[in-house]
């Protein structure tokens, strides 16, 4: 079923909408949730709270890009949980994806920049200064969470290559935070 | 750095803007439909768009199987013997709309096949478009269509840029065994691709002249105009089919084992049955446990590691699970190995060594063709005396029926032991492998082998001198002896060529 049409189910308030949802979207999701929490379990929980608050939100929201919402609203979710976790000290954010995100982060102790949405607006500008397959390759692995070995198979590429354009992508990224003197 | 500090990029990440998202949702949709759907309409194009920005080819030997495959293969010394076998020079042309198409060659093994093609454009082609089919299909001679094997569509860079001419490497993994047989390939519609900005579903392309037959083609596909690109659009170049019928030649070099591997994820527990190693991908096959595979990370197949130490990555790697849990996991090398030459494979993070897998091929089967040559030499020469002795008194001309059921005891039992081998293949015992490899040579043999042979080579001249005993004691009789001579004296031979084709597939078998 197309996104406009599962969007449509949701603003007329069929359950459907949440069926065709997970049909679509619901591996893809729990990918991105276990990516982050390494929990089966609160994966699960997290996934079903994407539904329900897709559900919730919709309408009166009318996203243009139906994975972008769930996903958009799963990260969140999921980061909430993993905070809320972290007394029980797992090391998802020590682990790939997220310790590559290191380098991607210039730091200087007296220019801290506070503002999410100056970061966010950064990468953006970033990423459309990229080719159309770097910005996939970026958008797969920090947003999406996908292995160095789904990415390989996705683009055609060996792993090796992939870790490469990775490496690139996250010195080209760090470079450019700094020429737009964001530090964190 | 901090936790705090990753988790607030994380935060920024999260907020990249939707089209960029969807793009990227787009590129796995777009792979995972390559892999499900041989046939399925644009995966060319897509494909192609991603290859072609990734991969930098440089073909150099169009008609060398070594040559084709090192474009993009490591190839060394010892690989280049193997791909020699695996090549079979095709050299088929086909000309529609002044549009010339060869299939040069092909390379193969049980699961992997390469084929390159040529097509030669006519003079005028903007050749600054890329070109590329519409739909491919293999077909197999009982009509079996390969529409879900994913296949790859390769544009190889040529050297020469000035002619009219492009290389385009066809490459597809089977999962079953590919049949060595009649094959049908259709290639259908040699389109190119265009872009326009905020192209609307029915909206009309006006498409420029490319230097042959002009179509104009209008995208009307509503599902792909939404599924994949909003300002894409293909136009026709030749509205043509280019039909080859060639047959797939190819030496196995396949090496299968059966295996007890083990092992769990936090998700699954896995069992592996059977490991498959051929020169250019790995197959593995087994069951899990739970229901839970989507939540698997990564591949679980990872990779191979040779004799040398060399560890070999997997590629492509494809993981397929039943509704009945059966599992199944492959991935190609990037590079060509002899699959005698791997110690062992890597499955999720362990190593399991090849010497604790049982082969499939050859153990059971040696011992069972020489087995069987034994028990059927002696059970003709104990025959022959028997009758000797028996005609001696009574003249009885039962021989021939009984030595014919005794051939054809040993036919069918080595004919079924050949069926119910897996993954060897009869093109392995051609004569010119024989002369080749020299299995004849006695300094190869082990010392169980060379037992055998001198046990089989006593069953011959015991049958032989039974056979001379019979002719002197039927001399008396000279009407039957002539008869039951000449019968039995082709039988006799025929049986040595029997045996010396059992002993060439007894060796042969040993080196699978």
């Amino acid at each position: 079923m197309e996104d406009k049409e599962i969007i449509s189910l949701y603003q007329r308030r069929k359950e459907a909408a949440i069926e065709e949802t997970e049909k679509k979207f619901g591996k893809l999701l729990k990918h991105m949730a276990m990516s982050i929490l390494r929990n089966y379990q609160e994966a699960e929980e997290c996934v079903n709270t994407t539904y329900l608050s897709t559900w919730n939100t919709i309408p009166p929201k009318d996203p243009q890009s139906l994975v972008g919402y769930l996903g958009k609203i799963l990260r969140n979710v999921a980061i909430d949980t993993y905070r809320k976790g972290q007394a029980k000290k797992r090391s998802a954010m020590e682990e790939l994806p997220f310790s590559e995100l290191e380098e991607c982060i210039p730091e200087r102790v007296d220019k801290v920049c506070e503002d999410k949405g100056e970061i966010s607006k950064a990468i953006n500008n970033f990423l459309r200064t990229l080719d159309t397959p770097s910005q996939q390759l970026f958008v797969r692995r920090y947003w999406y969470l996908d292995s160095i070995q789904a990415l390989a198979a996705t683009f055609n590429i060996s792993e090796t290559n992939a870790k490469q354009k990775l490496f690139k992508l996250r010195n080209s990224l760090k470079r450019y935070l700094e020429e737009e003197g964001i530090f964190i | 750095m901090s936790n705090e500090k990753k988790e607030f990029l994380f935060d920024a990440i999260t907020d990249i803007e939707d089209d960029l998202i969807e793009k990227a949702y787009k590129v796995s949709l777009e792979a995972s439909s390559r892999k499900r759907s041989f046939r399925k309409k644009w995966i060319f194009i897509l494909a192609a768009t991603l290859i072609l920005g990734a991969l930098s080819v440089v073909a150099a030997e169009y008609s060398s199987g070594t040559g084709l495959l090192s474009s993009y293969l490591e190839v060394d010394k010892s690989g280049e013997v193997i791909v020699e076998d695996m090549k079979s020079n095709i050299n088929k042309t086909a000309v529609k709309d002044d549009i010339e198409i060869s299939i040069i060659n092909s390379v193969a093994d049980s699961n992997n096949l390469y084929l390159t093609l040529s097509v030669t454009f006519p003079e005028g082609t903007d050749m600054s478009k890329a070109f590329y089919f519409y739909d491919i299909e293999l077909i197999y001679p009982n009509g079996f269509v390969n529409e879900y094997q994913g296949m790859n569509y390769n544009l190889l860079e040529d050297d020469n840029t000035e002619d009219n001419r492009l290389y385009y490497m066809l490459t597809t993994r089977f999962e079953d065994r590919l049949p060595k047989e009649k094959l049908r390939l259709r290639l259908r519609e040699l389109i190119y691709q265009d872009t326009k900005e905020n192209i609307k579903v029915g909206d009309e392309i006006i498409v420029s002249k490319v230097g042959f037959k002009q179509y104009t083609k209008v995208m009307n596909s509503r599902a792909m105009i939404n599924e994949y690109w909003d300002s894409f659009y293909a136009v026709v170049a030749a509205d043509e089919t280019w039909t080859f019928d060639f047959n797939l030649h190819y030496l196995d070099h396949t090496r299968a084992y059966s295996t007890a591997i083990a092992f769990s994820t936090p998700y699954n527990e896995y069992n592996i049955s059977e490991v498959i190693i051929n020169p250019l991908s790995i197959s593995i096959k087994g069951y899990s446990s739970e229901h839970n595979y989507s939540f698997e990370e990564g591949t679980l197949a990872e990779a191979i590691i040779l004799k040398d130490g060399t560890r070999i990555d997997l590629d492509n790697q494809r993981e397929m699970v039943t509704v009945y849990d059966d599992i199944h996991l492959s991935g190609s090398f990037n590079k060509v190995i002899a699959p005698e030459a791997v110690a062992a494979v890597v499955i999720y993070g362990n190593e399991y060594p090849i010497e604790r897998f049982k082969p499939m091929t050859s153990a059971v089967d040696e011992k069972s063709f020489l087995d069987i040559n034994v028990f059927t030499s002696f059970l003709t020469m104990s025959y022959i005396l028997l009758y000797s002795i028996l005609s001696f008194r009574s003249n009885s001309t039962d021989m021939p029926g009984m030595l014919t059921l005794i051939f054809s005891f040993k036919g069918n039992s080595c004919n079924k032991i050949l069926r119910d081998r897996k993954a060897v293949d009869i093109e392995k015992y051609k004569l010119k492998t024989f002369k080749k490899n020299k299995p004849y040579n006695i300094k190869n043999f082990t010392k169980e082998r060379k037992k055998k042979l001198w046990a089989l080579i006593i069953c011959r001249i015991v049958s032989i001198v039974g056979l001379i005993f019979l002719m002197v004691m039927l001399f008396i009789n000279i009407r039957i002896a002539t008869k039951l001579g000449l019968i039995y004296t082709t039988l006799v031979l025929i049986d040595i060529i029997l045996l010396v084709k059992l002993l060439y597939l007894d060796i042969q078998a040993k080196n699978i």
